[in-house]
């Protein structure tokens, strides 16, 4: 009975991936590419390998926390679309904070580190928040908005103040002591992969568990009868918003400390849509999240063989992801296409 | 003689549940025919059914001798038959002559005519003395008026047969007569007309042709003249009623004091004005009025979701300004809003989450500040059993659930913590009579535990079934209050609709 | 004083896009549908307006293949939300994320290039006969490109559509209630259907005049967000589309400044974020109207 109920609720998101490859075969060949071509380079390049599949699960790091960030503004009803700036200003935190501390041990450096990063993105999204709470101002087009500036402050302070020497606007580097590293000799999986883990974990139980989790999930279903039922709204969205902003900011924090060492411009990119997808594929719990993360994670290893290998360019897994979203957010396009397998069964 | 409208073993299926089979009706020309059954009879499903709101599963209907296929609304609006739904199909912003005319609006040079809009709106309502003014806003009506509204919506567009679900559900005796005037008006000028009711008294009094429909089936069809109220009440349930011994306790110390209760809406209206009333424990206090009355504000001030009120309100003993809802309710309070799927249901978590609502602070559903399925576990079985809710699916989302199992979620829910202090809005609404008497039973089982119950319901059967005392709100204010044998639904009726007693 | 002429004329002419493409998200709005892909539709309407002037040479063809690929494209969202009841947000974000992604990797395949697409025949400025010679007037009046006269005539036309029109009427109540209109016999769904592809047009045509207007190509991230400010000024002015027009022309004279303290020593970010901190300052000062339409439950 349990193992059919899982089933039931993989086959939701499984169907969307599958719907979303069909419709994406018919985008590739308009762009002129085979989708045998690409599907197949990109399952090469994601999980081909053991060193491929080791780069896979380096690139979920981020969006694993990216999705998690997601899924926490999302179960509390509230549409965090300002993920990319969060995590701008999350990984702004961790460099500058960790250039100033490098004389700390590393697990501390990275402790200290990751709690301003975590502030810094809380508190980013804290401004939408309270302005949805206290405003009622929408908070779609506030995260957006400070996403832009998030972005524009970014360019400013490493092209500028806080940019290293040379010519690329990037920031100084941590030494090499202060990076996250590998678990074991030349693998690619770092502790950052680890910590993800956890988070997984602590979030999954989080929502289970905890009474302040229980509270999230009741306002995100029907924010009146929460109201009804002893829930503070007001403190709760905060709340949420502050949660999926602080782990956005964590991100980006490991963004500087496990992939790149530093901050460089444009590292971010991506990252904020891509953690809406894994959520919403995920269908807003951590075990989805996971899953979803590492498939989009081998969605960009494999998009870079893929542009490498057989020439096509690698933005179109980006189309690919959009597909995914748009049939996961339909729940009657892939209930229709049940009843027509099923019919054909017949 | 050739019916209007005729169905022949008419079926509609959802799923796996039938909720009409094989149902022959019809209704004649120029005649009242009353569709009479209890709630989750069928009765709304069979009319969607004919105005082509849904696809009948099996079996025909035939209309003026021709059988027809209405794939929409549409169809049956050009056979000339209009429905009167029970939940107004009006737009509030708009005006009345906006909402009368859309779809055949009249146009000057392509722009909206309103002039001749608002005269053709006012030509209708003096024809059968409505007296609605067309230039005004919907959201300004009172519901009677609103309901004149969709009469005159349903004549504009051309009505020979007009069908008019659960039309009394929200007026007072008062403008029930009202309403039966104008049927006996349209009825004169040659119209027919199906009403869908669940109450007796009324067929009894407007209708030519009653068919009673049960679980599905028809369960029978006969002439006004050639039955009463007791036939029908055998036709449409399968058991005697039970019969409600209402025992009146002795009140004990208060429970619930309001005195001077008011407050003021966001866009300024009074919600409510000099408030006072008593709840003692041990006793069941109904408050009867029409809808809007300030009803659902009281509600909300009690259980702390509305604030900014002004006066006193003590909930057991305490005082509350200031309080939270979930301070009310640890102090021993449950409540029942009135519309459950808004206020009372998380309609896409399943039974167990549902359970925990209102409950997830204390040690009912926690264990050392942590969700404890197992008691939650306990909590549904005893919920299940205890007001026989099915199917007994604790994963299935509550939406899934029919409006009568959702109520007595809710209902045990709220009730499982044994409040002392129970303000219950409406707690049968669109429930069927099984299910009415489960819940009456236990509001009544609370009562006899000690608790001080308040009712908020327009059933003025449960109303006089259940309370020992009754008050009258009516903008806001509490007109009257006297024991419930002090009143007749007339006398409610006179004070619902803002009699004032020197103007008996 | 001919600074001010200037600055008044430049915001005009900047405000273009947001005027498009606000008045297309009221109208998607007025009839219950939520306008988040305008981002997407502006950068499809930009991209293939210079598709159309690259194959036919001929900037108005652009801008007609804009529009007409700009209401497909919403065609396509519109049968997500309509059809298949999806979450119209989170449907949105995925039409913009395809859009970026669709226009990149056929600027690639089309033009070879990641930043820019080539340069095509653009639109032309128009001056207007006798106003060309009124001082003052001519300033504000004339020398703006097809597609602004064009926005003024969608403006004032959308106005008396929506509110003196019975199809306004049919329009405002399918956003308020659509079964109430299904009720009455119409189609609430071909309404929708037709504001969703309206609102696609309306809004490409936003976005082709970045392209073949403003300037004579498409170049990456060129819409810069607009789809989203659009969002926060209809629902500022109400979704009247006088208003959204007004507003936006507000916004113009921000980017205006934006170009013109350029010369002064501040950083061009914090130039850029000029109009990003308009908007939340407006958005504080809305408050009230949006309430995005999540899925009723049943």
């Amino acid at each position: 009975m349990r193992i059919k109920r899982t089933l039931g609720k993989l086959s939701i998101p499984l169907l969307s991936i599958l719907i979303a490859m069909l419709a994406g075969s018919a985008v590739i060949l308009v762009c002129g590419y085979s989708p045998g071509a690409a599907y197949s380079s990109l399952l090469r390049g994601a999980f081909g390998s053991f060193r491929s599949c080791m780069g896979t699960f380096e690139k979920c790091v981020p969006l694993i926390f990216c999705g998690l960030a997601a899924m926490a503004a999302f179960k509390s009803g509230i549409f965090n679309i300002g993920l990319e700036g969060q995590v701008v200003v999350g990984a702004i935190a961790y460099i500058l904070t960790g250039l100033k501390i490098q004389f700390l041990p590393l697990p501390l450096h990275v402790l200290v580190c990751s709690i301003f990063a975590m502030l810094a993105g809380g508190l980013w999204a804290m401004i939408a928040g309270a302005m949805k709470v206290y405003c009622r101002a929408n908070e779609v087009v506030s995260t957006i908005m400070l996403n832009y500036i998030a972005l524009n402050l970014a360019e400013y302070l490493f092209s500028g103040p806080f940019m290293a020497e040379g010519t690329i606007p990037q920031s100084e580097a941590l030494e090499t002591s202060k990076l996250l590293l590998p678990v074991w000799e030349g693998s690619k999986i770092t502790w950052a992969f680890v910590i993800a883990c956890s988070m997984i974990l602590f979030m999954g139980i989080f929502y289970r568990y905890t009474v302040t989790g229980y509270n999230m999930i009741a306002a995100g279903d029907n924010y009146k009868a929460a109201e009804a039922g002893g829930i503070r709204m007001n403190q709760t969205r905060l709340l949420s918003m502050a949660m999926s902003g602080g782990i956005a900011g964590i991100a980006g924090g490991l963004l500087v400390a496990a992939t790149y060492g530093r901050y460089v411009i444009g590292m971010s990119s991506g990252y904020g849509f891509d953690g809406m997808a894994i959520a919403v594929l995920g269908q807003n719990s951590a075990a989805g999240v996971f899953l979803s993360s590492i498939l989009f994670g081998g969605l960009r290893t494999g998009s870079l063989s893929m542009a490498m290998f057989e020439g096509i360019p690698s933005e179109l897994v980006s189309i690919l992801q959009g597909l995914i979203i748009l049939t996961v957010s339909a729940p009657l396009l892939i209930k229709s296409f049940r009843i027509k397998s099923r019919g054909k069964k017949q | 003689m050739v019916h209007l409208l005729e169905t022949k073993k008419l079926t509609k299926v959802f799923g796996d549940f039938t909720a009409n089979k094989d149902v022959d009706f019809w209704c004649d020309e120029g005649k009242v025919t009353s569709l009479l059954g209890e709630n989750g009879a069928g009765k709304t499903t069979l009319m969607n059914t004919i105005y082509g709101l849904y696809q009948p599963d099996g079996g025909e209907i035939v209309f003026d001798g021709k059988a027809v296929h209405f794939k929409s609304p549409r169809d049956a609006i050009a056979c000339e038959i209009q429905m009167v739904h029970q939940h107004f199909m009006l737009i509030d912003e708009f005006t009345v002559a906006e909402n009368v005319v859309m779809g055949n609006e009249p146009v000057k040079r392509g722009l909206f005519h309103t002039k001749e809009a608002r005269r053709r709106v006012l030509e209708i309502s003096d024809a059968y003395h409505f007296g609605i003014d067309p230039a005004l806003r919907v959201s300004d009506l009172s519901v009677g008026e609103k309901q004149k509204v969709e009469i005159i919506k349903a004549l504009y567009h051309g009505a020979r047969l007009l069908i008019l679900d659960e039309p009394t559900a929200v007026l007072t005796p008062q403008e029930t007569e009202g309403l039966f005037q104008v049927i006996r008006r349209l009825k004169s000028s040659g119209k027919s007309i199906i009403i869908i009711t669940h109450k007796l008294h009324e067929t009894m009094e407007i209708a030519d042709e009653i068919f009673v429909l049960r679980h599905g089936v028809m369960g029978g069809h006969v002439k006004k003249e050639e039955t009463d109220p007791y036939k029908l009440t055998c036709m449409m349930v399968d058991h005697q009623p039970r019969e409600f011994k209402k025992e009146t306790l002795m009140p004990g110390e208060t429970a619930l004091h309001i005195e001077e209760l008011d407050y003021v809406r966001e866009d300024g209206s009074k919600a409510l004005d000099c408030l006072s009333l008593d709840v003692h424990s041990r006793e069941i206090y109904g408050i009867a009025g029409i809808e809007g009355n300030g009803q659902l504000e009281l509600l909300e001030v009690i259980s702390g979701i509305l604030k900014g009120w002004t006066g006193q309100l003590e909930v057991l003993g305490e005082d509350i300004s200031g309080r939270t809802t979930r301070q009310i309710v640890e102090s021993g309070a449950a409540f029942i809003h009135s519309d459950r799927m808004e206020r009372g249901l998380l309609l896409g978590q399943d039974a167990a989450m549902n359970a925990a609502l209102g409950n997830q602070y204390s040690d009912l559903v926690t264990s050392k500040h942590k969700i404890d399925y197992k008691k939650i576990d306990r909590m549904l079985e005893e919920i299940f059993e205890k007001y026989q809710v099915s199917p007994r699916n604790k994963a299935l989302p509550l939406k899934n659930f029919s409006g009568g199992n959702q109520q007595k979620m809710i209902i045990g829910r709220e009730f499982y913590r044994n409040p002392r202090l129970a303000v219950i809005a409406h707690p049968t609404r669109g429930v069927d009579i099984g299910v009415c008497e489960i819940i009456h039973e236990s509001i009544l089982e609370l009562k006899r535990q000690g608790a001080a119950i308040l009712l908020i319901t327009a059933d003025f059967d449960e109303l006089f079934r259940l309370s020992d005392r009754i008050g009258v709100i009516y903008e806001g204010h509490m007109v009257t209050e006297d024991i419930a044998e002090a009143f007749t639904p007339t006398k409610l009726g006179f004070y619902m609709g803002g009699g004032r007693e020197n103007e008996d | 004083m001919n600074t001010i002429l200037n600055i008044i004329a430049s915001s005009i002419r900047m405000s273009i896009p947001l005027g498009y493409a606000s008045i297309a998200g009221a109208i998607s709005e007025f009839s219950g549908i939520v306008a988040l892909g305008l981002e997407g539709f502006m950068t499809i309407g930009a991209f293939s307006g210079v598709l159309g002037a690259y194959y036919f040479g001929n900037a108005w063809i652009g801008v007609l293949t804009a529009g007409a690929v700009g209401a497909l494209y919403a065609l396509i969202f519109g049968v997500f939300c309509i059809k298949y009841q999806s979450n119209q947000v989170v449907a949105g974000v995925g039409m913009n994320i395809i859009a970026e992604g669709l226009v990149y990797v056929l600027m690639i395949g089309i033009f070879g290039s990641k930043g820019k697409s080539e340069m095509v025949d653009s639109l032309s400025v128009i001056h207007i006969p006798v106003i060309k010679d009124i001082p003052v007037l001519n300033v504000l009046l004339s020398g703006y490109s097809g597609l602004a006269y064009l926005l003024a005539a969608v403006a004032v036309l959308s106005w008396v559509v929506i509110y003196k029109m019975p199809v306004g009427i049919r329009l405002r109540a399918t956003g308020i209630n659509d079964k109430v209109v299904d009720s009455l016999g119409l189609r609430s769904n071909l309404i929708k259907y037709i504001s969703v592809m309206v609102c696609g047009a309306l809004s490409a045509l936003g976005g082709v005049f970045l392209s073949l207007s403003q300037l004579n190509f498409y170049s990456k991230d060129m819409v810069a967000g607009r789809g989203y400010i659009a969002l926060a000024i209809f629902v500022f002015a109400k979704k009247n589309p006088m208003y959204c027009v007004w507003i936006s022309v507000l916004f113009g004279l921000t980017e205006t400044i934006q170009l013109r303290m350029q010369a002064f020593p501040i950083p061009t970010q914090f130039l850029s974020m000029i109009p990003y901190l308009c908007t939340l300052l407006m958005l504080l000062f809305a408050a009230k109207n949006f309430k995005i339409r999540r899925k009723e439950h049943v």
